[in-house]
């Protein structure tokens, strides 16, 4: 069973014909939890179907779009704040995901929310673009410090940066990977291929090597909240990348050292989105990729779109130990998982007791007419 | 045991999954038959919520949740506050197709009142006491500004109540008519007010909005004070009570234009209730 959410992104007019109010009410509740409603009010407009559905669900839909309207806005407000922050850096400052796609103006952006914005630098040049963000005003907030250490010695970012007076979150990169990764994704070709924007002190990547980025970020990842959104950003790159050839989707593919990510994806896509990829890029790619990796992916993803499968709750753990393998490796991974147990069982006891403290101060007393 | 109701309150549909029957049977206490429903909707549903003690916890603590988006964990004493509350926030923070101010709103004979204002202003005192006295309400909290129309649309809900406002309702009316009074909730104990017959039937009819009043209690001030307030300071009074403006963007400011020059503004500060509530029926 496919969630009515990835139904609509992949047929709005066969959808629109099926659904029932039950329908529509799956599709607003997983498209808010998807962070999807602004997507498919674009899908819906596009396609000259949203004067087609119901009234309740455009509310919705509308809602999903002004509030991405206001990202975009507010996106555009604090690039043109870091301007100044990077305009001598003598290295490229590479915006990656939802802002690159925002400032790329891909049509996949319109609608599109996200919660941060990520920057990806050299590594030798780490601590100077971390100098400058702290300049602009972009501090650390509240970590413990395992989750600290996790971050600067096995993560691929620094933790993550927030704006003191406005709250905005940036993740400063220097890789797209987990550096503990026993995969050897190569970062040196987003850098060196990366597109500056014009008038800007930063850069975006190709439109392939952002569809790579993608299929790398889908098919090692540990969640499943926003799988659907991730299909979604998936196969709209994919239809971005593909215009420009799939050569050189593949020649990405192959400078990242990612094709097996690539053959995962396009595999994927063939399934979801009925997408035809050519033989001969299938070919290129394969030689990298593991059949039963392949096999176990569909199957898991068929698991998790079925909330009423009996492998639905083991297949979103299998998941989340996959993508950490994946990404640690499994010594790390089993000294993390025994770390962050002891530092969380701690972390619970300490805002326990603070927790109580506080409700001791703030009982609730009659104050006053109101 | 979970019990699944349908809370029908125009214009949005919750759907709710809660652990036992305590919260369905205060809520039976508050809202009628017509719309909180036992049964399962054959109308699209706005918010699904759950409400639902965790089976892990041993806490015996309630979870509002809509979807993955925690709201607040409650013990069962509060329950009925953090529901009322928790769809405040799913409506203040999930939904921008139209402008929210945080006001009261009511209507009689075609003439609409808005009343903003900051908590501890007396505002939903006043809402209660106008709705006694003949005025049909369309919200305690929300006002919800169509940006298409510019027309109120109502989301008719119980007024709640706190601490001393509610023994002025039962001391000026009848002894508990506020209802399901909630002691010990962190804004102290709260009480509900069941709105009107006349409410309920109209609660899918919008109003045009005429007044927007600024209330504010005061038992020191000598006399009365209602004086009219000018068009600018309307609109930012206006502004920083929306829970959506900056969201809405140019279409808030654009909602917001056009509802300013619709409407006169009023600042009132009161000591006398009475006379407060005469001048707001002398309106026309």
């Amino acid at each position: 069973m496919t969630p009515v959410c990835l139904q609509l992104l992949q047929n709005p007019a066969k959808f629109i014909e099926h659904a029932n109010a039950q329908i529509w009410t799956d599709l607003i509740h997983q498209a808010r939890e998807q962070a999807l409603l602004g997507s498919c009010y674009f899908l819906l407009q596009d396609a000259g179907l949203y004067d087609a559905i119901p009234e309740k669900v455009k509310t919705h839909l509308y809602s999903g779009y002004i509030y991405a309207q206001k990202q975009k806005i507010s996106l555009i407000k604090e690039m043109l704040k870091l301007e100044p922050f990077f305009s001598d850096a003598p290295y490229p400052c590479v915006l990656l995901k939802g802002c690159a796609y925002r400032l790329t103006e891909l049509a996949m952006a319109r609608g599109r929310v996200f919660s941060d914005i990520d920057i990806l630098v050299p590594q030798q040049q780490f601590p100077d673009a971390l100098q400058r963000l702290n300049e602009a005003g972009f501090i650390e907030f509240g970590m413990s410090d395992y989750d600290r250490r996790y971050y600067l010695r096995w993560s691929h970012q620094h933790p993550p940066l927030i704006h003191y007076l406005r709250g905005v979150s940036i993740d400063l990169h220097h890789h797209i990977y987990p550096v503990s990764s026993q995969e050897n994704i190569l970062i040196e070709p987003m850098l060196r291929q990366s597109i500056p924007l014009a008038g800007s002190s930063f850069a975006v990547p190709t439109k392939a090597l952002m569809f790579v980025h993608a299929c790398v970020h889908l098919f090692y990842q540990d969640e499943t909240h926003k799988l659907v959104k991730d299909l979604w950003d998936l196969y709209q790159l994919y239809l971005d990348a593909i215009a420009e050839g799939e050569a050189n989707i593949v020649q990405a593919a192959t400078d990242l050292n990612a094709q097996a990510a690539v053959y995962y994806a396009f595999d994927v896509l063939e399934w979801l989105f009925q997408i035809n990829v050519s033989a001969l890029a299938l070919t290129q790619l394969k030689p990298f990729a593991n059949h039963s990796q392949r096999r176990s992916m569909r199957w898991l993803l068929t698991q998790l779109f079925n909330p009423q499968s009996s492998w639905h709750r083991l297949a979103h753990i299998w998941w989340a130990i996959r993508g950490h393998l994946l990404k640690m490796g499994p010594m790390t991974l089993l000294y993390h998982s025994v770390a962050k147990s002891v530092e969380q069982y701690r972390e619970r006891r300490i805002h326990t007791a603070q927790q109580q403290q506080q409700d001791a101060l703030t009982k609730p007393k009659d104050a006053g007419f109101q | 045991m979970t019990t699944s109701f349908v809370l029908a309150s125009a214009p949005f549909n919750f759907q709710v999954n809660t652990s036992g029957s305590v919260l369905y049977d205060q809520l039976q206490q508050l809202y009628p038959a017509s719309v909180l429903q036992n049964s399962p909707s054959t109308d699209i549903i706005d918010f699904q919520i759950d409400f639902k003690k965790n089976w892990w916890s041993f806490s015996q603590s309630y979870a509002f949740k809509l979807g993955q988006h925690h709201f607040r964990m409650t013990a069962k004493p509060q329950l009925l506050s953090v529901f009322e509350w928790g769809l405040n926030w799913a409506v203040s923070s999930y939904q921008n197709r139209y402008l929210c101010i945080h006001a009261a709103v009511l209507e009689k004979n075609g003439i609409s009142l808005i009343l903003p204002a900051p908590p501890g202003s007396g505002k939903s005192t006043l809402c209660a006491l106008l709705m006694l006295s003949g005025w049909r309400l369309l919200s305690d909290e929300h006002c919800l500004i169509d940006p298409q129309t510019g027309m109120i649309l109502p989301f008719v809900r119980p007024i709640s109540l706190k601490n001393r406002s509610i023994a002025v309702l039962n001391q000026r009316y009848a002894k508990n008519i506020v209802q399901c009074v909630v002691p010990d909730t962190f804004k102290g104990t709260i009480g509900y007010l069941p709105p009107t017959a006349e409410s309920w039937q109209l609660m899918h009819q919008p109003v045009q909005p005429a007044y927007v009043i600024f209330p504010k209690y005061n038992a020191h001030v000598a006399a009365t004070e209602f004086s009219g307030i000018e068009q600018s300071q309307l609109f930012m009074q206006l502004a920083v009570n929306c829970f959506n403006y900056t969201v809405l963007a140019e279409v808030g400011f654009e909602t917001l234009g056009r509802l300013v020059k619709q409407v006169v503004g009023i600042r009132l500060e009161y000591a006398n209730t009475d006379e407060a509530l005469q001048l707001i029926a002398e309106l026309d």
